[in-house]
């Protein structure tokens, strides 16, 4: 039986933006390691974490589907948490983008208008 | 406990949060003595020069969300996070101009509240009164929290603790000095900050390979390095318009206009906006250091502190740790102030009891700033997310306020109801996105709906105010 354990409820979780806080349980004053991979038997498997802390944040993750495992020193792994990552649509974004920049403009440009305009006189 | 590693002793800790506590205290009390009345408990007595003026919009700006925000924006959305944070400071170049015309407009104005009720009207004006205190006291909670969470992350002070310290001497000087004590203290606060940073900076840039960061961040985040990363895409102007919402509606940065000298306050925000923009540039970049210092990150918003403290060993510690005490107090204190302003006058006076006297406005005002902490402290216990999911919740609202703001000052033709319409509808739909796509969505949205309604409101239904109106000197 594996001594350290991901605190998360579910072991499935998604993420539009790249990133997640992974926690686990398990006994003070021990090292943990942590692995990453992108295949279910950790074929690829990369150490991301080993120290006390009970806790680290991954992010910058591309489209795809993560797997991440703990152990306590050399005890047995963890169940696998599966973290599933699909970004926003590009197209959504840019339009979001191009919206900001519209409003951004024209509220620029009506400070920087009505500043002109009644700089002259004190009250217009 | 997520994180066992701290960077100085919990001793060491105890007696720096002790000194900080002590200094500011007695600073803010001898800058408050000169707060003789109400208009100078509130407004500073309406005197403030060009060096407190930028120092105190300066020192305001650089708050718990610039040091611990900025590189937990880095970490999550990469490049365009620290540069999305950093548009920020637009809040305070565009408001330069605002604060010319709101002194020229309003000479005897003591809140943004008041030119709200002035200009558009009393249902207007609780709406905006209801969006502003919100917002206000989110982020006062932010900074609650972010007291907690540093002392905690630096030293291994416990949470409770840490907040319960910086809200409590915050609430005692502003209290007693009011905004003389909250601009003096700035001025010093703000000094600090900029040496600190420097030294944070030129201490972080001598240890680190720039090249090994990209190399690092490329392999193991690969997204942080995407230019077409889209939720960082999106949060730039999200980020804008969210900075833009809180400066343009706040009373924070009203009372300031209100409280420097005439033809002060335009030269005293562009200059300090001048002053902030490299700030969150050199927080996001440390955080982008972290994997290659070999820092683990147990939570986002503290990898600021953590990489700084961490690289420069424990003289560094005791400078961030000042640094950042001096960020939170310098935007702790100025909320406090600001919103029992805002309550005081607002509610207080103008709907409660419109005879008050001056004596017991500034009990009530005292009240409100005991009130104001309480309140913050018991919404901190619980340490409820990070500090952008509190914040950005407010972020929909601030940014539906732009309009009603800018259009107010300048556009005689600008409506009450669509001000009213243009809140509620910016912050329902803002709020909406927040939840369906995320807080990097909701200022940008919450903006750009309440743009369009205001416009075409100004268009369909043209108002023609007598700017006159909102010089309530001319009643008295």
């Amino acid at each position: 039986m594996a001594d350290a354990a991901f605190d998360s409820d579910d072991l499935f979780i998604q993420s539009t933006s790249g990133h997640t806080k992974l926690e686990w349980s398990g006994m003070d004053g021990v090292d943990f390691e942590v692995q990453i991979a992108t295949d279910k038997s950790f074929n690829s498997a990369r150490s991301i974490y080993a120290g006390p802390d009970k806790a680290t944040f991954v992010s910058g993750l591309a489209d795809g589907q993560y797997y991440f495992r703990v152990r306590e020193n050399t005890s047995p792994w963890s169940q696998t948490l599966v973290l599933d990552v699909k970004h926003h649509s590009l197209a959504l974004a840019i339009s979001l983008f191009v919206v900001g920049f519209v409003v951004f403009g024209l509220t620029t440009w009506l400070v920087m208008d009505g500043a002109r305009k009644t700089s002259a006189s004190l009250i217009t | 406990m997520a994180n066992h590693t701290y960077i100085i002793s919990q001793h060491m800790g105890w007696i720096l949060l002790g000194i900080l506590s002590i200094v500011w205290i007695i600073l803010g009390l001898y800058w408050g003595r000169k707060a003789k009345n109400m208009e100078g408990f509130m407004l500073a007595g309406r005197n403030v020069g060009l060096a407190f003026g930028a120092a105190t919009a300066m020192a305001t700006w650089v708050t718990s969300n610039t040091t611990m925000l900025a590189p937990q924006f880095a970490l999550e959305l990469g490049i365009w996070g620290m540069i999305a944070y950093s548009t920020a400071s637009f809040g305070l170049f565009l408001f330069a101009p605002l604060a010319r015309r709101i002194r020229q407009l309003m000479p005897a104005g003591f809140t943004s509240g008041d030119f709200i009720r002035l200009r558009y009207g009393r249902l207007t004006w609780i709406v905006f009164l209801l969006i502003s205190i919100f917002y206000g006291l989110t982020w006062l909670i932010s900074m609650g929290m972010a007291g907690g969470i540093l002392m905690n992350a630096i030293a291994g002070i416990p949470y409770e603790i840490g907040m319960t310290v910086i809200l409590a001497v915050c609430v005692t000087y502003t209290l007693f000095g009011g905004l003389y004590a909250v601009i003096g203290t700035d001025f010093i606060q703000s000094v600090i900050i900029l040496i600190g940073i420097v030294i944070v900076g030129i201490g972080i840039l001598s240890q680190v390979d720039l090249s090994a960061i990209h190399t690092d961040v490329t392999e193991a985040s690969p997204m942080l390095m995407n230019a077409l990363m889209p939720a960082a895409i999106m949060a730039i102007f999200n980020n804008l318009l969210f900075g833009l919402g809180e400066v343009f509606h706040s009373n924070v940065w009203w009372s300031r206009a209100f409280a420097m000298r005439e033809k002060v306050g335009g030269r005293a925000y562009t200059l300090a906006g001048w002053f902030w923009l490299p700030v969150p540039i050199a927080a996001g970049f440390i955080a982008l250091a972290s994997g290659t210092l070999g820092i683990n990150v147990t939570s986002p918003d503290m990898v600021g502190p953590l990489v700084a403290a961490t690289v420069l060993g424990e003289v560094g510690a005791i400078v961030v740790f000042a640094v950042f005490f001096c960020s939170l107090a310098s935007s702790i204190d100025s909320l406090l102030a600001a919103t029992s302003d805002l309550i005081t006058e607002d509610i207080y006076r103008k709907m409660i009891n419109p005879s008050a006297g001056e004596k017991l406005l500034r009990k009530v005002s005292a009240y409100i700033i005991i009130g104001l902490g309480v309140f913050a402290w018991a919404m901190c216990m619980p340490r409820i997310g990070t500090l952008a999911t509190v914040l950005f919740f407010a972020g929909p609202m601030v940014g539906s306020t732009i309009w009603p703001i800018a259009t107010g000052l300048f556009w005689k033709k600008a409506s009450a109801n669509g001000a009213l319409l243009g809140m509620l509808l910016g912050s329902t739909i803002g709020l909406i996105s927040y939840f369906q796509l995320g807080w990097y969505t909701a200022s940008l949205i919450g903006a750009a709906v309440s743009m369009l309604t205001v416009v075409i409101y100004t268009y369909v239904f043209p108002q023609d105010f007598d700017w006159k109106a909102l010089n309530e000197s001319h009643d008295e």
